[in-house]
């Protein structure tokens, strides 16, 4: 699997966190093993971590401890009111912004096909979403 | 040979009490009272890395309870990655300590940094110590060759200051007030260090977050 953008990755890593946590509250380290598991190998614990910070910093995360029975308590995280507005606007935006892109430029060509000027797959459709 | 005796127990002591404070904190860092699966060194080396994070922290700024929280926070998620991949790659994969450290700190409120300015302070108050104590050495020599029993005045290049030169018996004593040039220098030092003008910033910062 190619290995994705890293500025692309850094602008999306907040959505990718408010989403992840929105969908099952969850801890630091935990999180990353998630986001590894889902392709973003190249998302260590270095990125991660000050990112969940600053995403509680600015309020959209709130935490608590809950106790471990192999070391010190985990800090789990989960969206706040306000982490729940910018998951729903940052979702909206990114699929605008996907959308957008997508009118412009083509799918790849798949290497087996013939050269051609036009897209040999036709544009994926693109998901809404429903607000809460 | 009494002094060669008195020097090798005196290294002796000083040794230690070295190895007892190097004991205590290799204990506090690798938090040996804590029970776990992970060996001493592995806790060790965990204890260094989560040290060094809360250093950076620090030199950001980042108020002291909020180091505590990201200690701990840190301390937490590398216990469990290191039972997973093990703690060698564990901190490994945390990356520069520095980089994470500023990442982390540049969406928390930073507050005044008074430990750097405690250092900074100290460094200019030796500096200042060593400069004055350069240049009393030739003011004694002028006081000495001027015969009078009891000299006073003050030091050159250090305004303010008082050196008070008195003979007595078969040697001399010296006396002397600093100034006012060393004790600003010290003061501004301190200021410049510990950047006081950050708890306007941090109360800012809180009042965003509340709205």
């Amino acid at each position: 699997m190619p290995e994705h953008d890293p500025q692309m990755l850094k602008g999306a890593l907040g959505l990718l966190l408010l989403q992840l946590v929105s969908a099952q509250e969850d801890y630091g380290y935990s999180i990353v093993v998630r986001l590894q598991e889902h392709g973003f190998s190249e998302l260590s614990e270095g990125t991660v971590y000050p990112a969940l910070t600053r995403l509680e910093s600015q309020g959209l995360l709130e935490a608590r401890l809950v106790r471990s029975t192999s070391g010190p308590a985990r800090k789990y995280y989960r969206p706040t009111a306000a982490g729940h507005t910018e998951l729903e606007r940052a979702t909206r935006m990114w699929f605008h912004l996907v959308a957008t892109v997508a009118e412009i430029v083509p799918p790849p060509r798949n290497p087996a096909d013939p050269p051609s000027g036009h897209p040999a797959t036709p544009l994926p459709e693109i998901p809404e979403r429903t607000s809460r | 040979m009494t002094f060669v005796f008195g020097l090798g127990q005196s290294l002796l002591v000083a040794s230690l009490l070295l190895a007892v404070l190097l004991g205590l904190s290799v204990t506090l860092v690798a938090r040996t009272w804590r029970s776990g699966r992970s060996s001493f060194t592995d806790r060790l080396r965990i204890g260094v890395a989560v040290l060094r994070y809360d250093g950076w922290l620090e030199l950001h700024g980042v108020g002291r309870w909020r180091r505590r929280d990201l200690r701990e926070e840190l301390r937490a998620n590398l216990d469990d990655a290191a039972e997973r991949v093990g703690t060698a790659q564990a901190v490994a994969a945390l990356g520069p300590l520095r980089r994470m450290a500023a990442e982390a700190a540049s969406g928390t409120e930073t507050g005044p940094r008074w430990s750097t300015g405690a250092v900074a302070a100290s460094g200019v108050l030796i500096v200042g110590f060593l400069a004055e104590l350069i240049a009393i050495i030739g003011w004694t020599g002028a006081a000495e060759a001027s015969g009078v029993g009891r000299v006073q005045g003050g030091l050159p290049l250090f305004p303010g200051s008082l050196a008070t030169w008195e003979q007595s018996g078969q040697g001399f004593s010296i006396a002397l007030e600093p100034g006012w040039l060393v004790i600003a220098a010290v003061a501004i030092a301190f200021v410049l260090g510990s950047r006081p003008w950050l708890i306007a910033s941090r109360r800012e910062h809180r009042a965003r977050r509340i709205e």
